[in-house]
């Protein structure tokens, strides 16, 4: 454990449709720790550096499949997937997006 | 100045029948109580089939064997019977269950699989778990059972409305009856005041109020809450149920690790390396109850050993073998069990679920007309301990019946409005973290809150701990609750004013818990008092009944309605000792 601190650049899609005519994107720094995910990383984002981002999860184990995102391209459950380096995060494709990563549900 | 409904609210919506909550009891709820013509709209906070518990369960889901092996023809054991169920519930339970829900609960829960088998639900596999006398389990998954549920909401066509996205704030009262629910829609930061004749609680346990749980982010408390404000009576909120099973590996959750226990194979270590399981239970080890293990772990935690699972020291090709062996793994988690071979885990008991609630009766009322509550939310049925899989057919089993007897009364009764003052006072208190510019964060307090109820009311209790969370609770409520103030002030989705509008549901159920937890000076199920060791049948054959008078919290006891089993002689002899 007693990793030196390891920090990543987070890119994440930000959309406000009240306001933005397009989404754009804010990098943050975040520090990782071992075994980190994505929800992870959101959820520092939130608590620590803008609680203004708004994403959905509900389980964080994988069954809900509330977190799908897309990271890097790839669609993924935030929750599950395992942070490597650097990540680009942003909201499932071909649906309407509330807000940031928040799109309207799939059912 | 007359205050006028449209000045004090985005939207109004009417409707005969409320629920709180779209999955297992919400959903079943629904079902039922749209056969009886009357219109039902079910709310949630979150998204249906990708919030809430059910999705999540194991799931073992268990019906008498009888049942299941003549209606669905499974292999379950036929000798088993609706009294052997019976039996093991209260058992399980420590004889402080309500008897008359756990007779309901035997005779309905068939009934209640049926549907969803016809609904598309598939069994998976059938065994025997602890605590069960016959084979009678049947493995299902959690997406399973909200797909069913989804095909059954189907089949009612247009006869139910679900609203997602919003988060039913408090409840409206008019004459000491309910008649209504005001909401917040989460993607708008619309003020919603929704007109119901009545209104069912299906909002499930509070397991997120602790730091550690393997329950989902959202349930907070909020239907405890919203009841207790109102002045609902409560029972036995002391009985919160930990698992093991809860690891700071992402994602923070493996269920079957908790068989590896069960079969010696993984061992409970603490940072010096000691199995210390062997002070509590030297002959199973490991594989002693769940309760005893949580207790265990808790007690190194606190003692400052920690507590770590191990399952090293077996040959890398045996657990390849049960990564295999354990069913619905994902591929996800191969890193999981790589990282196993290698490593000791951090492990901590998690909240699981809670055995106390809103006290309700067969017809699942609660002791203020108009109110129903179903599922998790509820206490009584599993007295102070659940027997694994009855969680689902709980919720099945009261959501139905809470949905035939909200729609029947609300055919019988007239709608009422909401009285203004109530419903302007309740919409500025929304609005209230949103307007202050300085004060105390949500995130920070919310973080707070889970761990005193970790640390203090969680899996190891004792009046010292007790006491100090009330005070804690009583000061965060008096000084901080009034200034929780949002940083970002977006209307749309702010998961920071979301977080300040749960933090005081969060306070006040877990001040419940504390309370009731103090007055119980005995451990029994998974109520455990380190300065109480032991259970104490002369004195605690009790129920403690909890609700709000004014602004304090009252609590009485009252005997156990016994209808049937009576603990045997002896039986006080039973609990283990405590080994610190």
């Amino acid at each position: 454990m007693n990793n030196v601190e390891k920090r990543i650049q987070v890119k994440v899609s930000r959309f406000d449709p009240s306001k933005d005519n397009k989404p754009y994107y804010v990098t943050y720094e975040v520090p990782i720790v071992e075994r980190m995910t994505v929800l992870g990383v959101l959820n520092y984002i939130y608590e620590e550096l803008d609680s203004s981002l708004a994403y959905y999860y509900s389980c964080r184990t994988g069954y809900c499949g509330g977190c799908i995102l897309l990271v890097n391209g790839k669609l993924v459950k935030a929750c599950k997937c395992l942070i490597r380096g650097n990540v680009t995060v942003e909201p499932l494709p071909k649906l309407k997006v509330i807000r940031d990563l928040l799109t309207e549900f799939k059912k | 100045m007359t205050l006028k409904l449209p000045d004090l609210a985005e939207k109004i919506i009417d409707t005969d029948v409320l629920i709180v909550g779209s999955e297992c009891a919400g959903a079943r709820a629904a079902i039922e109580a749209s056969k009886y013509a009357v219109k039902v709209i079910a709310v949630t906070k979150g998204r249906i089939g990708a919030s809430g518990a059910t999705v999540t369960a194991g799931a073992d889901v268990e019906i008498d064997g009888k049942s299941a092996h003549d209606l669905f023809g499974l292999s379950t054991d036929p000798r088993d019977s609706k009294e052997a169920l019976f039996e093991d519930i209260v058992r399980e339970g420590k004889y402080v269950n309500d008897q008359r829900l756990v007779e309901i609960h035997v005779h309905e829960a068939p009934l209640r699989i049926k549907e969803l088998l016809d609904w598309g639900m598939k069994v998976r596999a059938v065994f025997q778990n602890p605590g069960h006398s016959y084979r009678r389990g049947l493995l299902t998954s959690g997406s399973d059972i909200v797909k069913a549920l989804r095909n059954g909401i189907r089949t009612c066509k247009d006869a139910i409305e679900i609203i997602e996205d919003m988060m039913v704030t408090d409840l409206l009262t008019n004459n000491g009856r309910v008649v209504g629910a005001t909401a917040l829609d989460l993607c708008t930061g619309d003020f919603i005041v929704f007109r119901a004749k009545a209104v069912v609680l299906a909002t499930g346990g509070g397991l997120r109020i602790f730091k550690f749980t393997d329950g989902p982010d959202e349930l907070t408390g909020d239907g405890q809450a919203m009841a207790l404000r109102i002045g609902a009576e409560f029972i036995d909120m002391e009985f919160v149920q930990f698992l093991e099973n809860t690891f700071l590996y992402p994602p923070i959750t493996i269920h079957p690790v908790t068989r590896l226990l069960q079969r010696k194979a993984g061992w409970l270590l603490n940072k010096y390396g000691e199995r210390f399981i062997e002070k509590w239970d030297p002959e199973r080890m490991e594989a002693t109850t769940r309760d005893i293990r949580s207790i265990a772990i808790m007690n190194e935690i606190l003692e400052g050993r920690g507590a770590y699972l191990s399952i090293k020291h077996l040959p890398d090709n045996v657990i390849d073998g049960f990564f295999d062996l354990h069913y619905a793994l994902r591929e996800a988690d191969k890193d999981f069990w790589e990282y196993l071979k290698r490593n000791a885990i951090d492990v901590f008991p998690g909240s699981h679920f809670f055995c106390g609630g809103i006290k309700i009766n067969e017809a699942c009322e609660t002791n203020i007309p108009g109110l129903y509550a179903a599922g998790e939310v509820t206490g009584g049925l599993n007295g102070s301990n659940r027997l694994s899989g009855n969680a689902i057919p709980e919720a099945l089993v009261l959501g139905a019946r809470a949905g035939k007897f909200s729609a029947k009364y609300a055919s019988r009764v007239s709608s009422s409005m909401p009285n203004m003052k109530q419903v302007h006072k309740l919409r500025n208190k929304v609005f209230h973290p949103l307007e202050q510019n300085d004060g105390v964060s949500p995130i920070k307090l919310k973080k707070r809150v889970q761990e005193i109820a970790y640390d203090e009311v969680g899996p190891l209790r004792e009046s010292r701990m007790l006491q100090k969370a009330i005070r804690e609770i009583e000061i965060i409520v008096e000084k901080e609750l009034p200034h929780v103030c949002t940083s970002a002030k977006n209307l749309v989705y702010n998961r920071e004013w979301i977080d300040a509008l749960q933090v005081e549901n969060m306070l006040q159920t877990l001040q419940l818990i504390a309370m009731s937890a103090l007055m119980r000076t005995e451990s029994r199920g998974n109520h455990y008092r380190r300065d109480y060791p032991a259970i104490d049948n002369k004195k605690w054959l009790k129920n403690i009944i909890a609700k709000r008078v004014e602004r304090e919290i009252r609590l009485s006891t009252r005997p156990v309605p016994i209808t049937k089993l009576r603990p045997s002689e002896g039986y006080e002899q039973r609990r283990e000792k405590n080994p610190s």
